[in-house]
């Protein structure tokens, strides 16, 4: 096994760090209902909101309405210098005022000092619904889409550059929000059907409008994503609130012609895809070729146009005739991003199977199997369960790809099926402590990992609210923190050190304080620039690093 | 050791996040109830071989604690043999022998259902049973009537009744202490009760000749398997080549009185036993209903048990294939 080691970064004296040609990492935007992770939620509890003022105005929240129907999405703006004596403890509170929100039930306690407003949000629970699922750039970048538990797709927008407000160059904000799958019965075998949003997919963009594809546990759903801004005016027959008119008045005939009108983002539904997965599909890939895409669930991969619905090839399925001699499931399906015939797989054994569609009409027998021969001293009982891929991703080259599984990310070269060209430890000192997390459902967790736009830095999350990066070309790897108390906006982010053993220094965090309920599954990296989303439970932080977020 | 106290620990967990997720939203989870089952498989693997791992520590320490002894005691459990010679005080040993082994190795193999257990017996029993059958016939010549319905009879006592006997085995002066030890250590997570070790530590380290231990070796290797199945697995006992059995008469007498703590003892065994294996079935359905039946198996029983085992844990996903 060829084990990459990486040297930790050396932490400055202003403690800035980053990898990646040294990349120092910016925190931008965070994006949630509360500071709360909904995981350690309870009632009463409060939570602290740092809703910074742009001007003089002293409320400046912004709440969008335009989005999830039951809940304050609050963005946060400007960074204004820190008052004295505010720390994070939540300082004191000279001015309350309580009012509800339009749900009526949020406790809303501001406390003014100056012109900046600080609100104490005590929320009565954090909601399972706001646990983020998925994360998704678009091709361009521009558009990022978030998935979560309650089966709702937010999507973000990258502001475009203007001179008025050059503070806001490169935020995301949002775009659209839709409800996109809903909580379902299947009568048939008595079984409930989650909401929650696994996997969201951009279609490259072909004309004005954006499409995407979103999945739950068993449909697939194709969604369109307009913007109108004109609207038809002057017609004959209704007026301008769409009444009928009375014949009568008209007198002349006109012309409707189209008038501005304010930004609408309208988000339709175009094609279900529905009915063809027995098991929990887990990912979904669109094709190279922008006509198919493929959904592969526990057992069984299909293969589908994106005009059709009513049908679906199966062109993988390792379902056993006898299903009690099941050994191993698909966990991750990805199509090659510029063949349009290749496809890779990954199992729950640790193995990844690419095939090849030109071969047959049933892909069961892979073109190429990569797998590591399995260390026989590392059994044990958690071995299976650690060994299981959770995601895969190609390179944007194509030439590689990469598997995340519990403890470990590997790099394979497409040439060379016997081993990973690279293997990165994200965090080995879990080794000992696998039973405990398999009794509190940790070992379970699925980690995303992904790759940056040139194929040099490779990302995952951990525990803790941590998140790792690996340059590929220094072999420096850094570990950083997705937290609201670094939260400030352009604040660097300070790396952090789990300490394995012995003496713990200041700044480190021993194995055993690492909050196991803080854990970051799902994230994206821009497809070009250095901009990074990462979904901590229910909250998403946006991090650019220093050169981007300084230009702009 | 504490692999073994790990080891179930870690099924029992197993156990309850099946079970449990059969009532989660969302359904079953293929892939996570695939990996349960997979430590579930490996936990029980290490849990047996542990047991059979202490099974052989035991012998070594018999071996050692009786440096004169000639019997084949790597086939049994703290088999004490006597050179034959010794025959006539020997009969009432050799009974409470027979029972003191068996209960021991009830506490020992009550829970489990062992695959390697049988592979190790019977290879231990067949060594055994070479030396035996000179002694078996000597047995049989000095046997009183109906050897065979002497064993009979003790088929048709339950185990309970066999552990009874054993306890008998109280009386005689027994300085079995690394044994005793070894016992004590094993049943710490149990009730034991307080007969049971003052039972073993009274036992008679000099054993009857291997004739006898010929017997408790089989029935050792039938605790391998569910305890209700043992009454079974004796009537077996002497068709298989076991000249008359020793004793009837004496045991007869033996396992009448019935010590209540002995059977409180095998009751909690098998409670425990049961319980485990409830549990199972309640998950299951009726796969697992083999285990508990009373059915006439060889020492590969203990294999179909696991199988049974491994087949019900695949069992779940036939209630998913009904998707």
């Amino acid at each position: 096994m060829h084990l990459v080691q990486c040297e930790s970064i050396e932490t400055n004296s202003q403690g800035a760090g980053g990898c990646g040609n040294d990349i120092q990492w910016c925190f931008t935007q965070v994006k949630g209902t509360t500071d709360l992770d909904v995981s350690e939620v309870h009632c009463g509890s409060a939570c602290r909101l740092i809703l910074l003022s742009m001007g003089e105005d002293i409320d400046t929240r912004k709440i969008n309405n335009s989005f999830l129907r039951d809940q304050n999405y609050v963005t946060e703006g400007e960074a204004l210098p820190q008052l004295p004596g505010d720390d994070q403890t939540g300082g004191g509170l000279p001015d309350i005022r309580i009012f509800t929100t339009f749900e009526e039930r949020a406790l809303e306690v501001m406390g003014e000092v100056e012109d900046r407003a600080i609100i104490n949000a005590e929320v009565s629970t954090g909601r399972k619904a706001d646990i983020i699922s998925t994360v998704e750039f678009n091709h361009t970048g521009e558009l990022l889409a978030t998935g979560d538990k309650g089966g709702r797709v937010v999507i973000f927008q990258r502001e475009q550059e203007t001179k008025s407000q050059p503070h806001h160059q490169g935020e995301y904000n949002v775009y659209s929000t839709f409800q996109s799958h809903e909580p379902e019965f299947d009568y048939l075998k008595s079984l409930e059907i989650e909401e929650k949003i696994n996997k969201i997919r951009w279609l490259p963009q072909q004309n004005a409008a954006h499409f995407l594809l979103s999945t739950n546990d068993k449909t697939i759903k194709l969604w369109k994503v307009s913007e109108r801004d004109k609207r038809p005016e002057g017609y004959n027959l209704k007026d301008e609130e769409g009444r009928m008119k009375d014949l009568s008045t008209v007198t002349v005939l006109q012309v409707p012609v189209l008038k501005p009108m304010d930004l609408m983002v309208e988000v339709t539904p175009r094609k279900i895809f529905a009915n063809a997965h027995t098991y929990h599909i887990n990912s979904i890939s669109v094709n190279s070729d922008c006509e198919t895409y493929m959904s592969a669930d526990d057992l069984r991969i299909n293969l589908w146009h994106l005009g059709i619905t009513d049908r679906s090839f199966n062109i993988v399925d390792i379902k056993p005739v006898d299903m009690e001699e099941l050994t191993e499931v698909i966990t991750a399906a990805e199509f090659h991003p510029h063949h349009c015939n290749l496809l890779v797989y990954s199992s729950s054994k640790g193995t990844l199977r690419l095939c090849d569609m030109r071969a047959a009409a049933l892909c069961d027998k892979h073109s190429k199997l990569f797998e590591e021969p399995e260390d026989p001293s590392n059994r044990f009982f958690f071995s299976e369960i650690t060994s299981s891929v959770s995601d895969v991703k190609f390179s944007h080259s194509g030439r590689y790809m990469m598997t995340r599984d519990y403890l470990t990310v590997k790099v394979w070269d497409l040439n060379m099926e016997t081993k990973p060209i690279e293997t990165y430890q994200i965090h080995d000192y879990l080794q000992s402590k696998l039973c405990s997390l398999y009794e509190n459902d940790c070992i379970f967790d699925k980690f995303e990992c992904a790759w940056n736009g040139s194929d040099s830095v490779i990302m995952t999350g951990a525990y803790n609210n941590f998140f790792r990066m690996f340059d590929r070309n220094t072999k420096r790897d850094v570990t950083l923190e997705a937290s609201r108390e670094n939260s400030k906006p352009r604040a660097v982010l300070k790396p952090r050190k789990v300490c394995t053993g012995g003496k713990r220094r200041k700044d480190e965090i021993s194995v055993d304080s690492l909050d196991f309920n803080k854990k970051i599954l799902h994230m994206a990296w821009h497809p070009t620039e250095n901009i990074i989303a990462v979904a901590a439970t229910n909250n998403l932080y946006i991090f650019q690093d220093k050169v981007n977020s300084e230009m702009h | 050791m504490e692999f073994k106290v790990e080891a179930h620990r870690i099924m029992t967990i197993s156990l309850g996040k099946i079970y449990s997720s059969r009532v989660q939203r969302g359904g079953i989870k293929l892939h996570k109830n695939l990996l349960v089952s997979l430590v579930l498989r490996s936990a029980r693997q290490v849990y047996l071989s542990e047991q059979e791992e202490l099974y052989l520590q035991q012998q070594q320490q018999l071996l050692l604690a009786q440096p004169g002894e000639q019997s084949p005691e790597t086939w049994s459990d703290r088999t004490e043999c006597e050179p034959p010679t010794e025959q006539s005080p020997s009969w009432a040993e050799m009974e409470s022998n027979i029972s003191k082994e068996q209960a021991p190795s009830w506490t020992e193999m009550g829970r489990t259902d062992s695959k390697e257990q049988p592979a190790s017996w019977t290879e231990v029993e067949s060594s055994g049973y070479k030396e035996q059958a000179p002694s078996w016939t000597e047995m049989a010549r000095t046997d009183s009537k109906e050897p065979a319905s002497s064993w009979t009879e003790m088929e048709s006592n339950n185990p309970e009744q066999q552990a009874a006997s054993w306890t008998e085995g109280q009386r005689t002066d027994c300085q079995e202490q690394p044994l005793s030890r070894v016992h004590s250590e094993e049943r710490t997570d149990r009730q034991s009760p307080k007969g049971l070790e003052e039972g073993r530590t009274t036992r008679e380290p000099r054993a009857p000749c291997r004739a006898v231990a010929g017997c408790p070796g089989r029935l050792v290797r039938r605790t391998a398997r569910e305890q209700e199945t043992a009454c079974t697995r004796k009537r077996r006992s002497p068709e298989q080549g076991a000249a008359a059995e020793p004793a009837s008469p004496l045991k007869r007498a033996r396992t009448e009185p019935v010590v209540l703590q002995a059977n409180s003892q095998s009751e909690e065994e098998q409670m425990e036993t049961s319980s485990n294996v409830s549990s199972l079935i309640n998950i299951f359905g009726s796969s697992f209903s083999g285990l508990l039946t009373k059915e006439e198996s060889e020492g590969e029983s203990g294999q179909i048990c696991c199988d049974q085992v491994l087949g019900s844990m695949g069992s779940w996903s036939r209630a998913i294939v009904a998707f």
